[in-house]
């Protein structure tokens, strides 16, 4: 795709355009779903849920009533409420996610952009690890320790910051010809005050985007990995989670699937419509470098 | 040409020694000792031995890697573990199910992808073209287990016409092994196709409004033939390229999906391998499946020079 990208820079100040966002529908909705989200995350205790962990024996899988609103599974714990308590673990590990890999993405991207040398070596890095299917590094290296939230999250950043250095490089390489950088140097600004202070700017529009996507996949991720049993402890209650649990009962209760399901979902549709609107509002030139 | 295919194979070895130290050093980063790891927690000291030893372990590391990649270079991936059986042999076994998930999944994807892409691109703003971005949204939020189970529900126990779980290789008939791949397909292949059709969409949109297409308009070819003949051989190259990269959503999802659909393919080899902690394996499927991405890539890529005249090489 980089022989369609298009030359010129894109160095739009996002702060001028922050009217446009909101009249975007796909950023209205997908905002408002994923504010929604957030606060039923913050709020799990305030809305009539019980404690997610809670096991009770006498209460095994029995179906929704005015006690437990979407059934109990296999130990007798509260469906809903588990559903409810495991937004919090999606929405912190998506968020995490997102910001570790951008963070750490941006700095070396700035550096290999800016320096042809250590560009050679680091791309041909990323390369390799791009090459190698994301859903199975981030298996691979959750498989290495004991899983927890941080080692969860520590093994989705790596896969998607090579992602991250691709596009803060390819806005670096483009913004770096312009003449606002080159009467930097000509006035002897350092090279760290023109890698902050005048190119980083150009890259929070695509990167803001950018993070969307990736907490939207680490979500998907994460999710994927706890269904197969190699992601968080069966004690935290996460959607993957239950999911993972309730399919041997597929057959008999497919609320247990299916509820976290649509949470599950609903959450990554919130973050996709969001990312797609700020993607077409910010800048219509974002869409070739994604 | 020649040396274009030269130079493209050449710029796979930085790749390939880069996927390789990143395998090599999976095992050797795990905190503590690898072999103790992998005795698993009730082992004695004799067992823990005998794997360190069987693994090189005690060597130094770069010796270590310099055996593992020249064994590697041979074909040898190494012994499971779990089942002493060599890593290779293991994956053999199980390619079947894996290969013939994956060839009918991109017939699936792209035989539908690309028409409807077109149309949609052609007539910009139609109700097709709004359903088409409409569902291509829900496709990349449904993870691929959800929309499985969903539609085992409906189709598996709801109207009972396919069955539920399970693999049919296609040397027991035909029908058994359309039924038994028809959902795992559709399951798969959504998220695959939506992708394609959103960049066919896009390319075609973008070639609608050149010059070229005006004049084929201006000289009486007919719309139909504007669109597929014009627009749609122009906008190739996106779709190629965007058909490549998407196998590693193929990869990602056959690992799912063949626990969801209990398929013994490839996909179910390296969770079940993960969950035991058999190392060799999974770092002979992740090189597998990298090698896998990486010649497709490589493929499309050369495909380019030979099929598009305006690519320089």
């Amino acid at each position: 795709m980089n022989s369609l990208a298009s030359p010129s820079a894109a160095p739009a100040a996002a702060r001028r355009r922050l009217p446009a966002f909101l009249a975007n529908p796909s950023v209205l909705v997908g905002g408002l779903l994923v504010l929604t989200l957030v606060l039923m995350a913050l709020a799990a205790p305030l809305l009539g849920t019980v404690d997610p962990s809670r096991i009770e024996p006498g209460m095994r899988l029995k179906p929704p009533s005015g006690l437990a609103w979407f059934g109990t599974d296999l130990f007798g714990r509260d469906v809903y409420s588990r559903a409810v308590y495991g937004a919090r673990s999606s929405i912190l590990i998506g968020l995490c996610v997102a910001a570790t890999s951008l963070s750490i993405g941006v700095a070396i991207g700035l550096v290999t952009g800016y320096f042809r040398w250590v560009d050679a070596i680091v791309m041909r890095v990323m390369d390799g690890l791009m090459a190698i299917p994301t859903f199975l590094l981030a298996i691979a290296l959750v498989s290495l320790t004991r899983a927890s939230i941080a080692t969860v999250i520590v093994a989705l950043t790596i896969p998607e910051i090579p992602r991250v250095v691709r596009l803060v490089r390819s806005v670096v390489l483009t913004v770096r010809e312009e003449p606002f950088v080159e009467a930097a140097i000509s006035v002897g600004t350092s090279t760290p005050k023109i890698l902050l202070r005048h190119i980083l700017p150009s890259t929070y529009a695509p990167l803001m985007v950018l993070g969307t996507y990736i907490c939207a996949s680490a979500i998907l991720i994460e999710a994927g990995l706890s269904f197969l049993g190699t992601g968080l402890p069966p004690e935290i209650p996460s959607w993957g989670n239950m999911i993972s649990e309730g399919r041997t009962f597929f057959q008999v209760a497919p609320r247990l699937v299916f509820l976290p399901s649509l949470f599950l979902a609903l959450t990554v549709l919130g973050i996709n419509l969001l990312g797609d609107g700020l993607r077409d509002t910010l800048d219509p030139r974002i869409a070739k470098r994604m | 040409m020649l040396s274009f295919v030269a130079k493209r194979l050449l710029g796979l070895v930085p790749v390939i020694l880069v996927v390789s130290i990143v395998v090599f050093l999976l095992l050797r980063l795990s905190p503590g000792d690898p072999a103790v790891v992998i005795a698993g927690d009730n082992a004695d000291a004799a067992t823990i031995e005998r794997i360190r030893s069987s693994l090189g372990l005690d060597q130094p590391l770069v010796t270590q890697f310099f055996i593992w990649a020249g064994s590697l270079l041979q074909g040898d991936l190494g012994i499971s573990i779990f089942s002493n059986i060599p890593v290779s042999d293991l994956i053999l076994q199980r390619l079947e199910p894996t290969a013939s998930l994956a060839l009918t999944t991109l017939v699936f994807a792209i035989v539908i992808a690309v028409p409807l892409g077109t149309i949609a691109g052609a007539t910009a703003g139609s109700w097709l073209d709004r359903a088409l971005m409409f569902v291509s949204v829900l496709g990349f939020s449904v993870p691929v287990f959800v929309l499985g189970y969903c539609l085992i529900y409906v189709f598996s126990l709801q109207l009972r016409v396919l069955p539920v779980q399970g693999f049919a290789s296609i040397r027991d008939g035909i029908g058994p092994f359309f039924s038994s791949i028809a959902l795992p397909t559709v399951t798969l292949g959504l998220a695959y196709l939506v992708l394609i059709a959103r960049i066919t969409r896009a390319s075609v949109l973008e070639m609608m409004g050149e010059d070229f297409i005006r004049t084929a308009r201006a000289k009486g070819v007919k719309e139909r033939l504007v669109v597929t003949r014009h627009a749609l051989r122009n906008a190739a190259i996106p779709i190629l390229t965007v058909i490549g990269i998407g196998v590693a959503l193929l990869i990602s999802g056959v690992v799912v999906i063949e626990t969801v659909f209990n398929i013994p393919g490839v996909g179910r080899l390296v969770v079940d391998a993960i969950l035991k902690r058999d190392y060799p394996v999974i770092q002979g499927v992740i090189l597998m499946f990298s090698g896998v991405y990486v010649v497709v890539n490589l493929a499309i890529d050369i495909g380019y020079a030979f099929l598009d005249p305006r690519v320089r090489y």
